[in-house]
Order: C-alpha cells, then sequence, then structure tokens
C-alpha cells in the first residue's frame, strides 16, 4: 500500500515537473515573439510626381520598388523576390532577375524561370495632399491597377 | 621564505612535477581538468593516423575563437547605426585589431572543416557503433552548433555579406511550411533583418551557443573516456585483453605532449595566417540593394546551391533530413564487424553510402562556389 502511494505520488510529481518544463517553453517562446517591432514603416513616401515624370522604370531605392510608368498611369512593383527575400534588378530584356539564386520575371513581374515560386507582388500607390506619391508596401494590387492623372 | 613560497605552491598544486609513470598518473588524476585523461591510454590510439589529430584541434580552434571572441566583443557594438563602424575600428585604430578579427574569421572556417572531418572520420572508424551512439550524436549536435555559430557570427560585421546571406538564410528557414513565418519572426525579432535581429544574432553568437556548446563538448570529452578511449580493432581489443598486446602507456607524458604540440603548431598557423591574409569585409550592408551575385560562407554554398532550385526541398529539407539520418545512424547500423579500421571490408555499404553523401554535399558546393556567377548564372569559366 505504501509503496503504491509512493509511485502515486512520484508520477504526479513528474506530471508536475513536466507541466512546469511546459509552461516555461511556452512562456519563453511568448517572450522571444517581439510584439514590439521597429522594423521600416510599410508607407513609403516617394517623393513629388514630377520625379516619375519620365516614361519607363524607375527604381526607387529606399523602398526597394520599382515605379513604371505606362499609358494607363503609374504602378509600383516590389523588388523583393519572392524565392528567398533577395531585391531583384532590371535585365536586358525589359525584366528582372535576381541575383542571389537567378529567378526571372518578365515585365509584368510573372515568373518566367529559377526557383521563384510566385510573381512579384504590384503594391497600391496613392497621392498625398502635396502631390506626394505614397507607396504601401503592405498592400498588393492586381498587375493591371494604375494611378491615374500623374503628369507625364 | 623560500620555504614558505613552496608551501604556496605545493597548495596549490598538491604534487610537484612528476619525476616517473607513478607520480605522473597521480598528478594527472589530481588535475580538475587534465583528468578528462584516462591515467594510461593505448599506444595504438596515440598514432598519428588513429585521429589525425581533428578531436583535440578542433577544440584547440574553441579555445582560440573563444579568446579572441572576447577580444572583439571590447568593441563591437551590435546596432545597425555602429556595428560596421566597429569593424572599421578594429581595422584602423585598434592595435592589433586586424589581427585579433583576422584571426578569430580564420578559425571559424577551420573549425567548421576540421569539425567535419572528424566527424568522417569517426565514421569511417565505425566510432558510432555500441557503446558510442550517445556520444556520436553530441557530436552530430556540436557539428551543427558549429555551423550555427558560423552562421550567427556571419551577421555580426553588418556588411553587405552579412546582411544578405542572413535575409536569405532567414528566408530559407521560413520556408518550412506551417511554422515557418512564426520561426522566422522568432529568430530575427521582426519580419526583415535589422536592429532586432542583429541583437539577437549577437547574443546567441556571443552568450547562448557557445553556453550550449561548452556544455556539450564537456559531455562528449567525457563520454570518450567513458566509453573506453578511441574505438580500436577486435584484434587490438582482444590482444590488450589477453595480456600479450602492447603495454599501455602513462597520458603524462605521451598523450599530453602530443596534443601540446599539436595545440601550439595550430596556433602558429592560424597566427601566420592572420598576419598575412585579411578577412574580407564589404560595404555596409545596405538593404536596399542586394549584391550581385550574393554569395554564403563557402559551407552554406552547399545549401544555398540546393535552394536555388526549391527553399523548401534544398533549403529545409535536405540539410534536416541530413541532421536527423545522422543522428539515427547508430542505432540503425549496430553491426560491430571491423569498427577501429579504416574502410574495412565488413563496413563496406556505409562507407560507400557515407561517401556518397559527402560527394552529394562536395559537388553542390563546389558549383555555388566556383560555378555560379551574376544572378546565379552558371559560368564555366570560375573566377
Amino acid at each position: 500500500m505504501a509503496s503504491d502511494r509512493r509511485e502515486l505520488l512520484f508520477k504526479l510529481g513528474n506530471l508536475g515537473l513536466l507541466a512546469l518544463g511546459a509552461q516555461s517553453a511556452w512562456a519563453s517562446f511568448r517572450f522571444a515573439q517581439a510584439p514590439v517591432r521597429y522594423g521600416a514603416p510599410t508607407r513609403k513616401n516617394l517623393g513629388p510626381a514630377e520625379r516619375f515624370s519620365g516614361s519607363g522604370r524607375t527604381y526607387v531605392e529606399e523602398a526597394g520598388l520599382f515605379v513604371v510608368r505606362d499609358p494607363a498611369g503609374l504602378g509600383a512593383l516590389s523588388a523583393v523576390c519572392t524565392h528567398l527575400g533577395c531585391n531583384v534588378r532590371t535585365d536586358l530584356g525589359g525584366g528582372y532577375i535576381c541575383p542571389c539564386h537567378g529567378s526571372r520575371y518578365d515585365a509584368q513581374g510573372r515568373v518566367l524561370g529559377g526557383p521563384a515560386p510566385l510573381p512579384l507582388v504590384w503594391v497600391k500607390l496613392v497621392r498625398d495632399a502635396k502631390g506626394h506619391i505614397i507607396a504601401d508596401l503592405a498592400q498588393p494590387v492586381a498587375a493591371s491597377v494604375r494611378l491615374k492623372g500623374v503628369p507625364t | 621564505m623560500k620555504a614558505w613560497l613552496r608551501t604556496v605552491w605545493e597548495s596549490v598544486w598538491r604534487i610537484g612535477w612528476p619525476k616517473d609513470d607513478r607520480s605522473a598518473v597521480k598528478a594527472l588524476l589530481q588535475s580538475l581538468v587534465l583528468h578528462v585523461h584516462p591515467p594510461k591510454v593505448r599506444p595504438e590510439s596515440l598514432k598519428f593516423r588513429a585521429t589525425w589529430g581533428l578531436g583535440v584541434l578542433s577544440f584547440g580552434l574553441l579555445a582560440l575563437l573563444t579568446l579572441t571572441g572576447i577580444y572583439l566583443m571590447f568593441y563591437y557594438i551590435p546596432h545597425p547605426d555602429a556595428a560596421w563602424r566597429s569593424m572599421k575600428d578594429l581595422a584602423f585604430v585598434v592595435p592589433f585589431g586586424v589581427v585579433t578579427r583576422n584571426a578569430h574569421r580564420w578559425a571559424a572556417h577551420a573549425m567548421v572543416a576540421l569539425v567535419t572531418l572528424h566527424m568522417l572520420r569517426v565514421f569511417l572508424a565505425g566510432g558510432y557503433k555500441p557503446p558510442r551512439q550517445a556520444n556520436w550524436v553530441a557530436g552530430v549536435w556540436l557539428w551543427f552548433g558549429t555551423l550555427a555559430l558560423s552562421f550567427t557570427g556571419y551577421l555580426l560585421p553588418w556588411d553587405q555579406l552579412a546582411f544578405w546571406a542572413v535575409t536569405v538564410g532567414s528566408n530559407m528557414a521560413g520556408a518550412i511550411p506551417g511554422i515557418g513565418e512564426h520561426f522566422r519572426v522568432l529568430i530575427l525579432g521582426d519580419r526583415t533583418v535589422g536592429e532586432a535581429a542583429l541583437l539577437r544574432f549577437y547574443v546567441l553568437h556571443c552568450v547562448a551557443l557557445p553556453a550550449v556548446l561548452f556544455a556539450l563538448v564537456g559531455f562528449h570529452l567525457f563520454r570518450v573516456r567513458k566509453d573506453g578511449g578511441l574505438v580500436v580493432s577486435e584484434h587490438a581489443e582482444s590482444a590488450v585483453k589477453a595480456g600479450d598486446g602492447p603495454r599501455l602507456v602513462p597520458a603524462w607524458p605521451h598523450l599530453l605532449y602530443r596534443e601540446l604540440v599539436l595545440s601550439l603548431v595550430l596556433t602558429a598557423v592560424l597566427l601566420a595566417l592572420a598576419l598575412w591574409v585579411d578577412a574580407p569585409l564589404e560595404p555596409e550592408a545596405d538593404p536596399a540593394r542586394t549584391p550581385n551575385p550574393a554569395k554564403a560562407p563557402w559551407y552554406f554554398l552547399g545549401v544555398q546551391e540546393l535552394a536555388h532550385y526549391s527553399a523548401f526541398w534544398g533549403g529545409v529539407f535536405v540539410p534536416a533530413a541530413t541532421v536527423a539520418a545522422l543522428c539515427l545512424l547508430p542505432y540503425v547500423d549496430t553491426h560491430t564487424q571491423g569498427v577501429g579500421r579504416y574502410l574495412p571490408p565488413e563496413r563496406r555499404l556505409a562507407s560507400a553510402s557515407f561517401g556518397a553523401l559527402l560527394v552529394f554535399m562536395a559537388v553542390f558546393t563546389v558549383i555555388g562556389t566556383l560555378f555560379r556567377g551574376p544572378g546565379w548564372a552558371l559560368m564555366w569559366w570560375p573566377k
């Protein structure tokens, strides 16, 4: 009887330690989850609209995106490769190529080759009260969406 | 006065410099550090070809890395605004700063290479067979820990190479199905590589990972001794048991002097290398511009080459499966024929499959290192 009781108590004790361990692991995981993030804001001011008055593509370095002007208006294509996050560059054929693992995209950001699983992301452009172009990297849009009425 | 100094000295060392084998054994057993060695060792285990000194050299590199690392910590500031500048301070202002950083960098490269070769050596001799299974697994984790220390250390200079290698590496972690994105945020402390990631990598590199590694090294060395020293062939084992083999020799001086000589040669070679060859430092990290091509250090280029085919299969599955297979190996391959010899006919399958894995890794590493140019395009003429 006594040894049965002792064994049960040991088992309960082990369960308690296990629960304590699991709880600590969970708390550590939560602790490391970093609710406060000092990363750069996703809304980027690309400057006055005149900056993009010429035709073709402009790489906006501080925002990591290409601003594309075509007859329909202005579009913004994120330069972040969908494979592993390097910044793509323009290639000679009018498309894009990633320097890290060689993913290739066409001018619309569609995948032509390489390991990229998804097309490049087009993001939303708006104009603020001062006439500056604002891009929101966190707001993807369809490839055909253009900001209209920007003076050429 | 002299007698008084002598009592102080003897209160610390207890036993003076040994004069014969008997007092040498006693001195060894009295010492906290030295008694990781057995008092007596097999002469067969002392031959250079028994180990090629790989374990001792790996340990020596760990010691040198710890020492130079502590030195570097006095000047290094783990913040994006200051990290790269403190590299420049080390290079141009701090006396012997260049040599210290060079030594740390080259020792890190050498440690990855030697720990890998050490694992290969132990595999070829069948050193993972019973009763040494747990120590092999500890060794696999030491190898993994060495790579993790290299990876975390890689970010700290905050140059272009550092920033983009870690961007790619952490996005690979993000390719783990289901938990990938959580895991990525966990190691970066943010969605992209920045202030939080640098601080996390710094703490991991300087405190957390070394603490784990030292504990594992302690276990590893203790078990080498407790599992009966180096694995030797059945023939030599039975000869010793029957009493007609070569006599055991005391570890002091035979083992200790060999270790001392190896450590001195290692230090000399590393110092020469650090004086003559400078560790590279690229321009300061620029999140807007990816260098072309963006390459990881050589020992990760095999994985980068694989990731070029698929982020998940190449960057996550193959590395994870390799570590898992290495951990399971001693519990699957339990035959004890042919241990203690290199490439014995009894272990042809084991040697061949391990060789195949090695060739596979080497081929992809060589392709990634030499034959990949801008845009990760194949180039037939290495630069």
